[in-house]
């Protein structure tokens, strides 16, 4: 067959294909009402470039070549945002606006926004951490200090916290790395601990911000939400990419990493920005 | 020793006890109300920390004498407690490694970090009932509360600052003067007045209002069946070391931990005596719920983890506490059901009117 007829054969068949889709859409995405309303889950799973992630029995490798296994993964997502295609924003309230993903817990990664009004969303924006006016609040309105914020007795952000200037951690990432000298002190087993945080600190005390905020543009596939379809974004979020991107990250340099390690975790801090994506999106009935 | 009958009332103790212990179920009882107020500050928010002597506590070790505790000046040591000025960084402040939540210990972390991220040689202990303190650190270090506070913020992988930059920085400061002032009587402050403040907090930290204290008392709920027979595992099997109210007997003994950090000879430290080679304190048990990891380098997460060490992980070396070694083997024989009944015990030590009374955080 010439090339061009094959050409034709594909360019029909995937007309057949796309319009036979398009009716689908149709049929999923019926008409609603203002005042109409629904969940909109995002779910962060954590992953290792193709694998998904394993704790502690699993070994991956960095960019650098340095394997690794992870023993601990949390980190706080806030402020999020939907944008809707109809050029408004939904954003969540900010006291509702606060969630740990946490890789140790079933339905850990699992972010529940609660009454989102009906519409087609196609971006989310969200904060990787906590950002500066509620690190101050701790202070300031400590009743605002709750749920996954709370590092008080038995709370839930018990470990995510060191102090009034440095605030909540952002992001932990705890494992063992045979890359890593066990003759230095607190990696005896090749233990590494990379802990992110840092809100730009209190008056008396300045440090470097390393919140950071990320949009995840999903136009393509669109989260539709109505008064019975409840949208699941799967969003997946690559450690490997922590390792990578404008700075490479080695373990054997680097096995701890926190609050006074300012300059290298604002460079890893950006590594991880761009470590989520939009996978795809479930708009199935509640 | 004081024990607690099935009915939770005091029965064998030796007579001097008894008597105290009978004057604190009186003075216990009306002290009831008192203690739930001092949950949070009062509406008027006049501070109200003060060192009140638990009625079932010994006296303290501490000269309070000599350091005279006002709510101004342990408001001062709280403030100085959670300041970072106290740093070379200006960051790491002693509440960075003491969280009250954790009955100021560091959560999760085996061993706290300090200036430029080093490591701490080990892990972090609980700030509370320090009156009452013969020694402190692991290796007992420092004699003195008053001298405690210059070892950290001395060292190199803690606050690593000189006390004259402190001096220097709080002199400067916009309002610790004044504040110095009113509690020391002058402005031009020194090294002691900072260390006295610091005291001054530290000696407010004080935890006894704990299920096993209310029970004690002859208040508050009755034990489980599982914590009542994890008592009396308690008492047959651990207590010989953690002894009395404050469940240790300020002993350093050798536990029997396999070695992980050679370089740290624990009480051979301070004493240069290789008998006292890799000893390390006994800690209290208050709280030892939520001040986890577990050991001086905190190698353990779980109690679980602490019991079978005791159960079979122990190594002899030649100078192991003999309380620990049997017929030439080391292991305290402790069934799978008794480990669950002491872990239910243990966790009536837990004190949360402490871990989350709001006058104590910063």
């Amino acid at each position: 067959m010439p090339f061009a007829s094959k050409l034709s054969y594909l360019f029909l068949s995937s007309i057949l294909i796309f319009s036979s889709c398009k009716k689908d859409d149709d049929t999923a995405t019926p008409e609603f009402v203002v005042g109409d309303k629904n969940d909109l889950t995002l779910e962060f799973d954590n992953v290792a470039g193709s694998q998904d992630l394993t704790m502690n029995t699993v070994e991956y490798t960095n960019a650098s070549g340095e394997k690794f296994k992870v023993t601990k993964l949390k980190y706080y997502i806030s402020n999020i945002s939907l944008k809707n295609e109809n050029g408004t924003t939904f954003t969540v309230p900010q006291d509702s606006s606060y969630y740990l993903v946490d890789e140790s817990m079933s339905g850990g990664g699992e972010v529940v926004l609660k009454d989102v009004p009906a519409g087609n969303y196609s971006a989310v924006t969200f904060t990787i951490g906590v950002d500066s006016a509620r690190n101050l609040e701790v202070d300031s309105n400590p009743a605002k200090v709750v749920g996954v914020l709370n590092f008080g007795v038995g709370g839930e952000g018990k470990e995510m916290y060191w102090g009034p200037s440095s605030g909540y951690i952002f992001l932990k990432l705890e494992g063992i790395s045979p890359a890593v000298d066990t003759t230095k002190m607190g990696s005896s087993n090749g233990e590494f601990f990379i802990h992110i945080g840092l809100f730009g600190g209190t008056s008396a005390t300045r440090t470097v911000n390393n919140i950071r905020t990320k949009t995840l543009d999903f136009s393509m596939m669109k989260a539709t939400v109505r008064k019975n379809i409840h949208p699941e974004l799967h969003i997946k979020a690559d450690i490997l990419k922590m390792f990578s991107g404008s700075y490479t990250l080695k373990l054997a340099d680097t096995p701890n990493m926190m609050m006074a390690s300012q300059a290298i975790t604002s460079k890893v801090a950006d590594n991880y920005s761009d470590m989520f994506d939009v996978e795809h999106v479930h708009n199935d009935p509640n | 020793m004081t024990q607690i009958n099935d009915n939770g009332l005091l029965m064998k103790t030796r007579t001097k006890f008894k008597v105290l212990v009978f004057i604190g179920l009186l003075v216990g009882f009306s002290c009831t109300k008192k203690s739930e107020n001092q949950e949070v500050l009062p509406s008027d928010g006049v501070s109200k920390l003060e060192f009140k002597q638990p009625d079932h506590f010994p006296i303290p070790t501490y000269d309070l004498a000599s350091n005279p505790v006002s709510p101004e000046g342990a408001e001062l040591g709280k403030a100085l407690f959670n300041e970072g000025l106290l740093s070379s960084n200006n960051q790491i402040s002693c509440g960075s490694c003491h969280h009250q939540s954790s009955a100021f210990t560091q959560p999760s972390h085996p061993l706290s970090h300090g200036v430029g991220d080093r490591f701490t040689l080990r892990n972090s202990q609980p700030v509370m009932n320090m009156a009452w303190n013969r020694t402190f650190m692991w290796d007992g270090m420092v004699s003195h509360l008053d001298s405690f506070s210059l070892f950290p913020m001395q060292n190199h992988n803690e606050m690593d600052e000189t006390p004259s930059n402190v001096v220097a920085k709080l002199r400067h400061h916009a309002t610790y003067p004044a504040r110095f002032e009113k509690v020391f009587g002058t402005k031009n402050l020194e090294i002691d007045h900072v260390l006295k403040a610091l005291s001054q907090f530290m000696l407010v930290c004080i935890s006894a209002n704990s299920r096993y204290d209310q029970r004690l008392l002859g208040k508050g709920g009755a034990f489980s069946a599982d914590e009542l027979a994890g008592k009396q595992t308690f008492e047959q099997k651990c207590s010989s070391c953690h002894s009395g109210v404050l469940f240790t007997d300020f002993s350093f003994r050798n536990n029997g931990l396999p070695i992980k950090n050679k370089e740290d000879l624990g009480r051979y430290r301070k004493t240069m005596d290789s008998s006292d080679a890799y000893k390390f304190r006994v800690p209290s048990l208050r709280n030892v719920e939520h001040s986890g990891p577990y050991m001086h380098d905190g190698r353990y997460s779980s109690l679980e983890g602490v019991i079978d060490h005791y159960r079979s992980g122990m190594v002899i070396r030649s100078n192991i506490d003999s309380s620990l070694v049997k017929n030439g083997s080391a292991g305290i024989l402790i069934s799978d059901e008794e480990k669950k009944n002491l872990i239910a015990f243990l966790k009536t030590l837990s004190d949360l009117e402490f871990l989350s009374r709001k006058d104590l955080f910063r």
